[in-house]
């Protein structure tokens, strides 16, 4: 079952990556045309939001096909947590130079997952391979502001690439409270997974809708 | 693709603008409507259309004394383009 469990997360982080790399060529494409550099940063938030997930999501595969490492899969959790703060931040920054509001000051967070001789449920497993509940809930704060910034884009413009972005963001921050409550049941995270890939669909489609335009 | 904007229009911006207003005269339009309809200074308008026109975005065509300046492939291929940035950016409640 725990075999399974990190075959279900691989698949689908390797899935929500490339749709991340999609949206950052499409962002370069766009950057190499106009110079702006507000498409360079959008180009460079998914292009890290991709390597995170790759990486995390061919580690735990790998690893899991190889000899299961302690190591490998902190690590991968920690470039992980590492990947998405760096990229949800950098939308936020985004957001908040193109607009009138101030990103909310998030408390200084510090601490790295202490281990030890925990027995491996499903839950032990989540610990072992996401990054700490503490960490989680700061990349939560970031995109509780992405979803506010994009809902309320979608509210006074309307229109269907709008409500795609705010879904996707929404997803995302609804994925990250179950993923932040995965740790103590660990069912959630699959729910998280399918929610967090629903928000990379989403994205995907306004992809397609701009390209097609 | 010309909206209500009070802030500092970026050059792509406006070079836009220009191909907007000559696409929707048909393909071809006057400097004076060009200059209304993009929002220009007359000082700016003869600097951004010389500069249009050596990147071969848009073409002059003079009529009977009568200056026209004509939207080209290329300046058509870059509204398109533009378009979509500006559908992609539309979607994160972004804009350059």
């Amino acid at each position: 079952m725990l075999a399974g469990f990190l075959v279900f997360s691989s698949i689908m982080e390797v899935v929500e990556g490339s749709v991340a790399f999609l949206t950052c060529y499409h962002a370069l494409k766009f950057y190499r045309l106009t110079g702006e550099k507000l498409l360079l940063r959008i180009h460079l938030a998914f292009l890290i939001l991709g390597i995170g997930l790759l990486t995390h999501g061919t580690a735990i595969g790998i690893t899991l096909s190889l000899i299961p490492s302690f190591l490998v899969f902190r690590t991968s959790a920690l470039i992980l947590f590492a990947c998405e703060l760096i990229a949800y931040v950098m939308l936020a920054y985004s957001y908040a130079k193109a607009g009138k509001e101030a990103l909310a000051p998030v408390a200084p967070l510090l601490l790295l997952a202490r281990e030890g001789g925990r027995k491996l449920g499903p839950e032990g497993l989540i610990r072992l391979i996401r990054y700490h509940p503490l960490l989680e809930a700061l990349i939560l704060v970031v995109l509780i502001y992405l979803s506010y910034k994009t809902i309320s884009n979608f509210m006074s413009r309307g229109g269907l690439n709008p409500l795609l972005v705010s879904f996707s963001f929404l997803f995302l921050t609804v994925a990250h409270v179950c993923f932040l409550l995965s740790y103590s049941l660990a069912a959630l995270y699959i729910t998280a997974h399918v929610i967090q890939l629903l928000a990379f669909l989403s994205m995907l489609l306004m992809m397609l809708r701009v390209i097609s335009t | 693709m010309r909206g209500e904007r009070s802030r500092y229009r970026s050059k792509l911006r406006i070079i836009a603008d220009i191909l907007t207003v000559i696409s929707e005269e048909g393909g071809s339009a006057g400097p004076t409507r060009i200059l209304y309809g993009a929002n220009l200074s007359h000082d700016r308008l003869v600097r951004y259309l010389s500069e249009m026109e050596e990147k071969e975005l848009v073409r002059k065509l003079v009529d009977d004394g009568r200056t026209r300046y004509a939207i080209t492939e290329k300046g058509r291929k870059l509204l398109r383009e533009m378009k979509k940035i500006e559908e992609f950016l539309n979607a994160f409640g972004l804009e350059i």
